[in-house]
């Protein structure tokens, strides 16, 4: 029978292991039950500036040679632009009538105008390697109002799109779940049938979310490329922004709901800048 | 000196997750990029032995945990476990610079893979998302591709110089 002090020098790499299986155990015990404590914030907190000093340093350098390209480009789209400055001019006329009929419609429908909520922008300095968890570090905190739940959007070509939602928020970073995470879900409805249900995603970047819960006798009116988009209720994300397009429409016969497929209006894999809506109508 | 070569890796490793998270984030083939720390690790096991790599796994996959959405412990978890299975090949293997770090990477990411399929069993209960899925075979490729230029870098430059068996 060995001493355990003999034991313990005997089998060293086995204990440590054995411990460190514990710690990690414990951690994450405790953790799937209480996510986002103390113990990972700090580590996060602190890290989260040597995190900022990486990408500044990496848009540095980008910027800088990206700029010489860029010079090259604007002379050719100032050429471009001064042709559409007089294609505009012609718009724009058009422009003012239809939005004097707009104004007539709006009042007739008595529509309460547009929402429009307080927000902060941030960038998006880090993301989670691997392929397992999806999580997006911005460079906006807590000391700039973010809280958990906010939820986030971003304009990409002109338009705008659901990114998903605060999970977590230090001092000056905030993490992101994007909602083609597993454990993201929106309340969800067609802009154009009003029917509604439930979107999530599979957990692939850059691949399609899916809509659930549809009711199967919208299957006549769900066309390919129809909008989807946030129904705001009962939800954290306001009403009405643009989540994706239909690009395929499922009825498996043991199901007593379709499952539609969505392409994310927000192409994830060259997001750089999102904004957090605060749930506050803007001043 | 040891010492300091096995602190050395542990720097390395988390300036390896820094990149990682910060330039690299918009790099990957169908949004898939390999696991530079299991690549790492694996020939920092083979260099150092079971009891070093444990720490060095321990320390980078908490550091992991922290900055990422995983549960505190699920990547300590494996990368420890990893640090030690994959420590014990030292002074057994010799590695020639292509195909043992081809073969190494490919159980390592096999066992990567196994290991966070269990984990999420039991801590996520997920069944959403599988760790056998396409992208985890294809980061599974990755990590082999990438396995011999790790290699060969940590060779040139003398980190890894450990006692290696004399052939077979």
């Amino acid at each position: 029978m060995k001493k355990p002090k003999e034991f313990i020098s005997s089998h060293a790499a086995g204990c440590l292991l054995a411990v460190s299986i514990f710690i990690c155990l414990v951690g994450m015990g405790f953790e799937t039950k209480n996510r986002f404590t103390n113990p990972v914030g700090l580590v996060r907190g602190s890290a989260a500036a040597v995190q900022y000093l990486f990408a500044s340093v990496g848009n540095f350098f980008s910027g800088t040679v990206n700029s010489i390209g860029e010079l090259r480009d604007l002379r050719k789209d100032y050429r471009a632009l001064q042709n559409q400055v007089e294609h505009y001019q012609i718009i724009q006329r058009d422009l003012d009538s239809l939005r004097a009929e707009n104004d007539r419609l709006r009042d007739q429908l008595s529509f309460s105008g547009e929402l429009s909520y307080r927000h902060v922008p941030a960038r998006v300095i880090a993301m989670d390697p691997g392929t397992l968890f999806h999580g997006m570090t911005v460079d906006k905190g807590m000391s700039s109002g973010v809280a958990v739940d906010m939820p986030v959007i971003a304009y990409q070509d002109g338009r705008q799109g659901l990114v998903g939602k605060v999970i977590s928020a230090t001092s000056r970073t905030a993490m992101i779940l994007p909602i083609f995470d597993h454990e993201c879900f929106v309340a969800a409805r067609f802009s154009a049938g009003r029917y509604e249900g439930l979107v999530g995603g599979d957990g692939k970047k850059g691949g399609a979310i899916f809509m659930r819960y549809v009711k199967k006798r919208a299957k006549e009116e769900i066309r390919y490329g129809d909008l989807v988009v946030t129904s705001g209720l009962r939800s954290i994300y306001p009403a009405s922004i643009p989540i994706g397009r239909v690009v395929g429409i499922e009825s498996p016969e043991w199901q007593p709901s379709l499952i539609i497929e969505i392409e994310p209006a927000i192409d994830f894999s060259r997001l750089e800048y999102v904004f957090i809506l605060k749930q506050e109508p803007n001043q | 000196m040891r010492t300091r070569k096995s602190f050395l890796y542990a720097i390395i490793l988390l300036v390896v997750i820094f990149i990682d998270t910060t330039f690299f984030k918009n790099v990957g083939w169908a949004g898939v990029r390999p696991d530079f720390v299991l690549v790492l690790l694996v020939f920092m096991a083979h260099s150092t032995g079971s009891f070093k790599a444990i720490l060095l796994g321990f320390i980078a996959g908490l550091f992991l945990d922290a900055l990422t959405l995983a549960p505190f412990g699920y990547f300590g978890l494996i990368y420890s476990v990893t640090g030690y299975l994959f420590g014990k090949s030292k002074g057994k293997v010799f590695l020639d610079p292509l195909f043992f770090p081809l073969l190494l990477l490919f159980f390592a990411s096999l066992f990567k893979m196994v290991l966070s399929a269990l984990l999420d069993v039991v801590f996520l209960a997920s069944s959403e998302v599988s760790s056998f899925s396409a992208v985890s075979w294809l980061e599974l490729v990755m990590n082999m591709i990438l396995s011999p230029f790790v290699f060969g870098i940590l060779k040139v430059t003398g980190l890894m110089n450990g006692k290696q068996r004399e052939g077979f």
